[in-house]
């Protein structure tokens, strides 16, 4: 099979699943918003057939131009208020119009329930994001190369540090880091310089760099290790092959070797990384909560909870557009990210094109 | 061998703390947690008691022992006042109280007079704090002391200069009331682990909530792997049903898992009187699985198919073999250890997972999650209560690399066996 054909079946199948997986967090995201008012339906429509009635004078216009009784249009306003439609599966028509409407003006349009507009959180974990990738592919890289390849302390050092730290939750090292920070009052104000530098205009790359400094540390001290090992693993097992110890034996230099060895392993590698994407991009959120940073993971947090109200018991906060927002973004960049890698591993491993 | 046996044992302790904890903890306690005026006679934000064994000096909790009837001693040693002084009467009494101090400096006097009937805080009414000012002749500071929750500073510290220093010794208070009334000094630390922003004691959902977790933990992962290697297993046989459980292991895989969780919280929660949501661990188990089994299930395949195309495989099929047959005799063989080595894995996961939940405030019942959910709703890592984070972050640090360490012999024994030659 051709690599363009390939290239297009990639294509094909990856949008086919991302389309599903759309489809059933839109399920779950109207799922929500449908249970969730539920339980008040009732109370909501009793007030509001008694406020129509008791002033139905104001209404009287709009229930004529409607064609709807008193009942009818106190459902009607039951419906609106609630930001549901009278079928589920209207309702689910709804959010797939509104929540998608979201990402039209991502820069100018307040998210509902948050002071900011979507961009300005997109923005901010998206930068960390990369800021942490990179570094995490680079480091990670660098020493598992080496150690993959020479051997010794750091290939000890390296394995007993993936252990380690694929044992610590994220969170806990982002606290830790955090707490350090505070101790010897090296934070900078990082969630403060962001949000003043963006009431002036884009923070610049200067402004990121430094205030997220520490949440990218927390980061690569957290996910470094894991990659480190992984490619440290590849490379042992393609050191042991033919074609590299021929190498070794002519004497060529070690750096040229693991350029070589890099190539080779190359392809094995990107797919960890793709299937590694969205731990590393998970963990961004949660250390996004730990250090206050404005991104999708402060979406996430005040997307739904619930608020006790005594006496009459219990209400609740949930911003369905918000949360579909983050688990749409989470969905496209991991397609994203999915695509570009198979499409890569297409032409850069010689057997998939040959399948 | 040995990282097998260390793993174990740490797994063992973890068990044996789960089955103390009922006996250790107060039922009460974690039936009255969301209930806030059950801990009120604890401090709030307070570090553990041991932190004193490390160059802090602050005053304990506990209530007063009676010297003679009426008479109460206070031996004050610290350099900070204690957070309150509480007057607690009998169940079911009201009636006068009069509480009168002599300080260690030789003032005199009257800390409480009033009625009482229920637990009153001398600290906490601005009245009582500004009468004591007038009594010790303070004029300055007070609105700042009782701002910062510091309005014993006035009975228990004097201004010299422009510094407010502590008068250590000892402090009789006398209780004139009808009744038999207890004296409690609410201090600065408390307990083994402290406590949070309503006063309770970080040690209560720590232990308490073990159990849960570890049910949680290994019933997610048991359902998790079942379903994965029956759903690999029977997709890489069928052709049709392959490419079904191929499809739905993917999008599984797929979909964003803190976020499809938060939204599984209304959808199979119910709300409990405190405003909490609970939901059956049957219900969070199931949900968690099918969100995490899709890579189990797309490994078990592959190994599967990895193993049917073998020759000798191809052969017993030749002869007659059934697929049951091929199955129980030769694929399990190879799918096995992958399942055992996934099922560890994946508890190790779901205890994060569990920890990441919570930070996202998703709680689903009195596990360690909850705790999580308390660091983030009360921003113990911003308010330094480093109590609240340590020891939960730790402990399950702890219990993932035991586990880590089981995991890592089983692939050294029967997975990758050559790879320790």
């Amino acid at each position: 099979m051709g690599a363009r054909r390939q290239v297009g079946k990639v294509i094909v199948k990856n949008f086919v699943f991302f389309t599903v997986a759309v489809f059933v967090f839109l399920i779950l995201v109207t799922s929500a918003q449908w249970k969730l008012t539920q339980y008040k339906i009732q109370d909501v429509f009793t007030q509001n057939l008694k406020v129509i009635h008791e002033n139905r004078q104001y209404f009287e216009a709009q229930m004529e131009k409607l064609g709807m009784n008193e009942t009818e249009y106190a459902w009607y306003w039951t419906y609106k208020v609630l930001r549901i439609k009278p079928t589920f599966t209207g309702t689910l028509e709804y959010y797939f119009k509104t929540s998608l409407s979201v990402f039209k003006d991502l820069g100018s349009a307040g998210l509902k329930g948050f002071s900011h507009p979507m961009g300005y959180y997109l923005k901010n974990t998206i930068v960390i994001l990369i800021l942490v990738e990179l570094c995490i592919l680079a480091v990670g890289t660098y020493l598992g190369l080496r150690a993959g390849y020479r051997g010794g302390r750091l290939d000890s050092v390296i394995s007993t540090m993936a252990q380690l730290f694929s044992a610590i939750p994220v969170w806990f090292i982002g606290a830790v880091v955090f707490l350090l920070a505070w101790r010897f009052s090296v934070l900078p104000d990082f969630a403060m310089r962001i949000q003043l530098a963006s009431t002036e205009g884009s923070p610049g790359l200067g402004e990121y760099a430094v205030g997220f400094a520490l949440p990218a540390i927390a980061m690569i001290l957290s996910a470094t290790w894991e990659y480190a090992f992984t490619l440290r693993n590849i490379v042992v097992s393609e050191r042991k092959s033919d074609h590299i110890t021929y190498d070794i034996a002519r004497g060529l230099p070690d750096g040229r070797i693991m350029k070589k060895l890099l190539r080779v392993v190359f392809p094995s590698f990107l797919t960890y990384t793709t299937y590694n994407f969205m731990d590393v991009f998970m963990s961004v959120l949660v250390i996004e909560l730990v250090f206050d940073v404005p991104g999708l993971g402060y979406i996430l947090l005040h997307s739904f909870r619930v608020i006790n109200k005594p006496p009459e018991g219990v209400g609740f906060v949930y911003y369905p557009e918000a949360i579909f927002v983050v688990g749409f973004a989470m969905l496209l960049i991991y397609f994203i990210n999915s695509l570009l890698t198979e499409i890569v591993y297409v032409y850069l491993d010689p057997r998939v094109r040959r399948q | 061998m040995r990282k097998m046996k260390a793993g174990f044992a740490i797994l063992l302790i973890y068990v044996l703390l789960a089955l103390i904890s009922p006996h250790v903890i107060p039922a009460e306690d974690i039936k009255n947690w969301n209930y806030k005026t059950y801990w009120l006679k604890n401090p709030r934000m307070a570090p553990p008691e041991w932190v004193n064994l490390f160059g802090k000096n602050l005053p304990p909790t506990g209530n007063l022992r009676e010297e003679k009837p009426g008479e109460y001693v206070y031996n004050f040693h610290y350099d900070q006042p204690p957070q309150d002084i509480l007057i607690i009467p009998p169940a079911n009494w009201s009636g006068f109280v009069e509480v009168k101090v002599l300080t260690p400096d030789g003032k005199r006097v009257t800390l409480y007079s009033g009625t009482i009937t229920r637990i009153t805080s001398t600290e906490k009414a601005f009245f009582t704090v500004f009468d004591l000012a007038r009594q010790m002749g303070v004029n300055d500071d007070i609105s700042d002391m009782v701002v910062k929750g510091e309005g014993l500073k006035i009975l228990f510290f004097r201004k010299e200069g422009d510094e407010w220093v502590p008068v250590k010794g000892k402090y009789t208070f006398r209780v004139n009331a009808s009744s038999k009334i207890t004296l409690r000094v609410v201090g600065r630390t408390y307990g083994p682990l402290g406590t949070d922003s309503d006063g309770r004691d970080i040690a209560v959902i720590f232990l308490g909530g073990l159990p849960q977790t570890l049910v949680i933990v290994f019933l997610t992962a048991l359902t998790t792997v079942l379903l994965g290697t029956a759903t690999g297993l029977f997709g890489a046989l069928s052709g049709k049903l392959g490419a079904l459980v191929e499809g739905f292991a993917k999008v599984s895989s797929m979909l964003p898992l803190v976020p499809a969780m938060i939204l599984l919280v209304p959808i199979l929660g119910s709300v409990s009187y405190y405003g909490t949501i609970g939901i059956s661990t049957g219900a969070f188990v199931l949900a968690q699985s099918l969100l995490l089994f899709g890579k189990v299930s797309q490994n078990v395949r592959t190994i599967t198919m990895t193993e049917l195309s073998k020759e000798h495989i191809l052969a017993s099929k030749a002869v007659g073999g059934s697929e049951l047959w091929i199955l129980k005799r030769h694929v399990l063989k190879a799918v096995l250890p992958y399942a055992v080595s996934q099922l560890i894995l994946t508890a190790a996961k779901v205890i994060s997972i569990i920890s990441i939940l919570g930070f996202f405030n998703v709680n689903f019942g009195f596990n360690w999650g909850e705790l999580l959910a308390m660091v983030v709703t009360q921003r113990a890592i911003y308010n330094g209560a480093w109590w609240m984070v340590l020891p939960v972050g730790v402990a399950i640090t702890v219990i993932a690399i035991a586990l880590l360490l089981i995991k890592s012999e089983v692939e050294e024994r029967f997975i990758n066996p050559w790879e320790s030659l």
